[in-house]
């Protein structure tokens, strides 16, 4: 079990790529694969009037890591997130099913590094691309969602010692601020977009005027013998308002994880002399 | 204690900001309660929002969408039963003339079909298969043989079914030696809008405008797009370069009937038969809180004059089936065709 969350740990670790500046420096590196589900709530009022609810299950694999070329307050995290949804309205008779992928990437400044807190904030690219699928509708079925944004992005880590075993707890959020997303106008078929080509006025600019939406996690990691755990409660909330329609969204989902912590260490570096392999 | 620190009265007003911000952008998402007050709200919401024929309607028959309201809303009990509002919405809905709306419940489907049943069917598969015989060829939603007089038949009785590029190249390949074409879309009550522009992309040599489309941009029953012309590619493959005659009747509907009007602006062709049903809007679908599901038209399409089909198009050459040609299963709308097919 252990090897094969190692190599799935290294597949979706070379899937994000390498910083080329981790090549050249001592560093330490955190990856982490988490597995897990919740509830997703929605109302697109392209395909339904009506609140869909049911559930949710994603797959999360995480990459937080040390610049240490910049004074060692700079950091960088890379998250790439699958998330798949089946809901259907209070009445029970519709159904949708939904699929997103969701990548972003941080560059963290480190303010303030004391007795355990460690606080972040930095800038966020987002990519997010999926779909909502109604399985009852004629010619608006589905949904496409695009989305490119820069976001705001801050995390606060404690870390402590209970029980004589290391722990920590981490709340990160971030908030898009600008981008770009696509979606239908009000009445606008995806015949008339896909098949006519007439694909204009369907790129919009998001801000949070039009695009309010946070993210949030809360993670707990605890150590045991050599591997540590993650237990943490993922919210996103999502809330679209473009082309005089409404998008909005919410997931939660408690996620089990497994955390490597890795020691990049340059080739001639003094630590490596100690090291016997 | 640390982070503490870091939330002074400036990152609180921040704070306050964004939350305003959210607010701004919280606009309203009417829900609806599911009872039949609630259901019927819903129903007359998502109409009024999202149909696109009120305002032609309104100049057409004088369709006033609030008016409608006070007509039924005094028609709607809480205590009443699921059959009972099924029937009212059924009503109200029937009120916009439009077979492409319908009420899906789990025992009934609400329907429009006046712009068929209340004319002459100027079809009959009994008389038809006297033409088709029983040695004719299928390709996928074609149905096709050589007439008697040498005169190329194709039966199109829907176009849910695929028409792939394939099907109409055999069946044109087999038909090539035939001085004309009848392509019949009688009691074609339409389908996917491709496949009837794949078959008429075998009829044109040239890039030409068929029509235009738009939709809606909001909840106003005026606010559209700009209309976006429509254009149809010629085929690259076997292209049919004889005259043709398109037959059509009331039930030649949607799908069909944009078949039938860009086939009218070609060269060569000729409708025959009894003005199409119409259907011209491409249809969208919603449901209530109940649980039903309601369709209708959401993005109107119009010919090359800008004008709508949605009551229908009228023929080239009207004419309908003869009672005493149908007693002798005489076909008397193909006849005709095979007439004019036969003088050009």
């Amino acid at each position: 079990m252990k090897q094969f969350l190692l190599t799935l740990m290294i597949i979706t670790g070379l899937l994000q790529g390498v910083d080329a500046q981790s090549l050249r420096s001592n560093r330490f590196e955190e990856y982490t694969l988490s597995l897990g589900g919740g509830y997703t709530g929605l109302i697109d009022t392209y395909l339904s009037p009506l609140c869909y609810g049911g559930g949710h299950v994603a797959l999360q694999s995480e990459r937080f890591g040390q610049l240490t070329s910049k004074n060692g307050r700079w950091f960088a995290q890379s998250l790439f997130t699958l998330h798949g949804d089946y809901t259907v309205p209070r009445s029970g008779s519709g159904l949708t099913i939904g699929g997103m992928a969701d990548y972003s990437y941080t560059y963290y400044y480190r303010p303030l590094h004391e007795e355990g807190w460690s606080l972040y904030a930095g800038s966020q690219g987002q990519l997010r691309m999926g779909g909502i699928y109604n399985l009852r509708n004629s010619n608006n079925p589905a949904q496409l969602k695009l989305g490119v944004n820069l976001a705001a992005s801050v995390m606060g880590k404690y870390a402590f010692i209970l029980w004589h075993t290391p722990m920590s707890v981490r709340l990160q959020a971030d908030v898009p601020l600008l981008g770009f997303a696509f979606a239908p106008n009000y009445g606008q078929s995806y015949y008339e977009i896909f098949y006519l080509g007439q694909d204009e006025n369907c790129v919009h600019v998001t801000a949070l005027h039009n695009n309010l939406s946070l993210r949030t996690g809360f993670s707990y990691d605890v150590q045991f013998h050599s591997c540590t755990v993650r237990l943490s409660l993922l919210s996103d909330l999502y809330h679209w308002t473009l082309g005089n329609q409404q998008y909005r969204m919410f997931t939660h989902s408690l996620m089990l994880g497994y955390v490597s912590n890795l020691y990049h260490v340059l080739r001639d570096d003094e630590v490596k002399r100690y090291i016997p392999y | 204690m640390v982070i503490c620190k870091l939330v002074n009265k400036k990152y609180r007003t921040l704070l306050q900001l964004s939350m305003l911000l959210c607010f701004i952008s919280c606009t309203k998402v009417e829900t609806y309660e599911d009872t039949p007050t609630g259901n019927f709200e819903a129903l007359w919401s998502i109409i009024d929002e999202k149909y696109c024929f009120f305002d032609y309607k309104a100049e057409e028959y004088g369709l006033n969408w609030n008016a409608v309201y006070r007509k039924y809303a005094h028609k709607i009990d809480d205590g009443m039963s699921n059959a009972g509002l099924f029937e009212v919405l059924g009503e109200m809905l029937d009120e916009l003339r439009d077979g492409h709306v319908n009420l899906y419940a789990a025992h009934d489907v609400a329907r429009y079909w006046d712009f068929r049943e209340g004319y002459a069917a100027n079809f009959s598969e009994e008389v038809q298969a006297e033409y088709l015989g029983t040695d004719y060829k299928i390709a996928s939603g074609l149905q096709y043989t050589i007439l008697p007089d040498n005169i190329g038949y194709i039966y199109v009785s829907s176009f849910s079914n695929s028409i792939g590029e394939g099907n109409l190249d055999e069946c044109l390949h087999a038909l090539a030696l035939c001085r004309g074409l009848i392509v019949d879309v009688r009691n074609n009550g339409g389908g996917n809008l491709s496949y009837a522009e794949t078959l008429a992309a075998r009829f044109t040599n040239r890039r030409v405008l068929t029509g235009y489309i738009c939709h809606k941009t909001g909840p106003g029953h005026s606010d559209f797009s700009t209309p976006e012309p429509v254009y149809l590619e010629s085929s690259d493959r076997i292209r049919w370069q004889k005259p043709v005659c398109v037959l059509t009747n009331r039930s030649s509907y949607s799908a069909t009937n944009d078949f039938v009007k860009i086939m009218r602006i070609l060269p060569l062709v000729t409708i025959v038969g009894d003005r199409t049903g119409g259907g011209s809007g491409l249809p969208f679908s919603s449901e209530l809180p109940n649980g039903w599901s309601v369709r209708f038209s959401a993005c109107p399409s119009f010919d090359v004059d800008m004008q709508h089909v949605e009551f229908g198009i009228d023929p080239d050459v009207k004419i309908d089936m003869a009672d005493e040609d149908r007693a002798r299963s005489v076909d008397t709308i193909i006849e005709r065709a095979r007439s004019i097919l036969a003088n050009s």
